[in-house]
């Protein structure tokens, strides 16, 4: 995806700073960290849909609508969460989880930046 | 009245018993059987028949797009996230709408209706003259089991003696099952795991404050485990099942073994008539 605007990126993380592993949970990730594209400002917000009861994924999706999200880099989705994401228009990254919120954002720019050149 | 036979745990003989028992108490009074394991209804393999069928409705909301000015309200308030309100549309899961009706009553720009979804279906059988059998059935895929349940109990409420076949576990289902009955008859099964559970059901029950009685099933003889935890918490042990071929060749044919065997009919009725005398002291 080139980058022609600025991008709000999310991915779920286990801790509240980018340097945490990614979660390998969407809607009950502990937290969400988004990055803007242009200003390389991020902030990082704790979920707090993750111990509702149920269909957390698609108060997640509500959620990244809110936060004007157009870019989700996740390692797996719910039926629900990838029914409602799907109807977004925010375009779904899947990512091994195995690494920092910061590495997979930086493998994001980097692969982006590849494509725009 | 209204008699529940549960377990806690699943696979302990509730269906086993309530089958019986209602066999056995119809030769004395007129009784209904309900079958409120909705996920799994199983009695009507003992009583085959042509049922009676109702559909189970419940209403979900279905958004008038010309009216919705997509503010979000509903999504907000829907704990269960069934509604997804996105930049130009609203979704609506019905898999995970639990039928509250709230955000009917909570959108301001009156863009919700009423729609009607079919969700299951309560079957019922006149097996003879004094035995009726209601079964709930719940579709499969479909999450609102206790919805279902209620049906089935409401259907059922004005019928003098009823045995209700619980769903396993002490969740929601067994809740709705059983709160507001007479009596709680819990199978258990003496191992570490039939204990467990067992005592989960009876600490729900006190909570719901219904009188709870123990039938032991597949007795090897060994039964100390349930009957000291019986002795301490106060708990009668009406009935000891053993292991018998003749029961289990019974089960396995889909026939009633107080049916086919004298002295298990014997057995049933005993225990028929301890469970109405507890039943009567209750009311």
């Amino acid at each position: 995806m080139a980058i022609n605007k600025s991008m709000m990126v999310c991915i779920p993380s286990r801790g509240p700073t980018i340097e945490a592993k990614m979660d390998d949970r969407f809607g009950r990730a502990g937290f969400f960290a988004f990055f803007d594209s242009e200003s390389g400002l991020v902030e990082v917000l704790e979920n707090n849909y993750a111990g509702g009861s149920g269909g957390v994924g698609t108060k997640v999706v509500q959620f990244l609508i809110q936060k004007d999200v157009n870019v989700l880099i996740a390692p797996r989705l719910g039926g629900n969460a990838d029914e409602a994401l799907r109807s977004t228009g925010i375009k779904v990254i899947i990512q091994d989880p195995d690494i920092s919120v910061q590495e997979a954002y930086n493998e994001w720019k980097k692969s982006s930046e590849n494509n725009l050149s | 009245m209204q008699i529940v036979i549960a377990s806690g745990k699943g696979g302990t003989g509730k269906t086993t018993v309530a089958s019986n028992l209602a066999f056995v108490l119809s030769g004395k009074y007129d009784v209904t059987l309900a079958d409120c394991d909705v996920e799994e209804p199983n009695l009507g393999i003992f009583f085959p028949c042509n049922p009676e069928v109702q559909t189970v409705q419940v209403e979900v909301p279905e958004v008038l797009i010309d009216r919705c000015v997509l503010c979000g309200t509903c999504g907000d308030f829907c704990r269960f996230g069934a509604l997804a309100v996105l930049k130009e549309r609203v979704l609506f899961f019905q898999n995970l709408c639990h039928s509250c009706e709230g955000c009917f009553r909570i959108c301001p720009s009156d863009a919700l209706q009423k729609k009607l979804v079919r969700v299951g279906e309560i079957l019922t059988c006149r097996l003879s003259d004094s035995l009726v059998l209601v079964t709930g059935r719940l579709d499969e895929g479909d999450i609102r089991t206790t919805t279902i349940i209620r049906s089935v109990r409401k259907k059922v409420s004005p019928d003098p003696v009823v045995i209700i076949d619980s769903p396993p576990g002490t969740a929601c289902p067994f809740i709705e099952t059983v709160d507001e009955t007479n009596l709680c008859v819990l199978v258990t099964e003496p191992t570490p795991f039939g204990l467990h559970d067992l005592s989960v059901a009876v600490n729900v029950l006190r909570v719901l404050r219904i009188r709870c009685l123990v039938v032991i099933n597949r007795s090897d003889g060994n039964d100390e485990l349930i009957e000291q935890y019986c002795t301490e918490n106060e708990l009668p042990v009406l009935m000891c099942i053993p292991f018998d071929f003749k029961l289990l060749n019974a089960q396995n044919t889909g026939k009633l073994i107080s049916r086919e065997d004298k002295e298990w009919y014997l057995r049933f009725s005993e225990l028929g008539e301890k469970i109405m005398k507890y039943a009567r002291e209750d009311l």
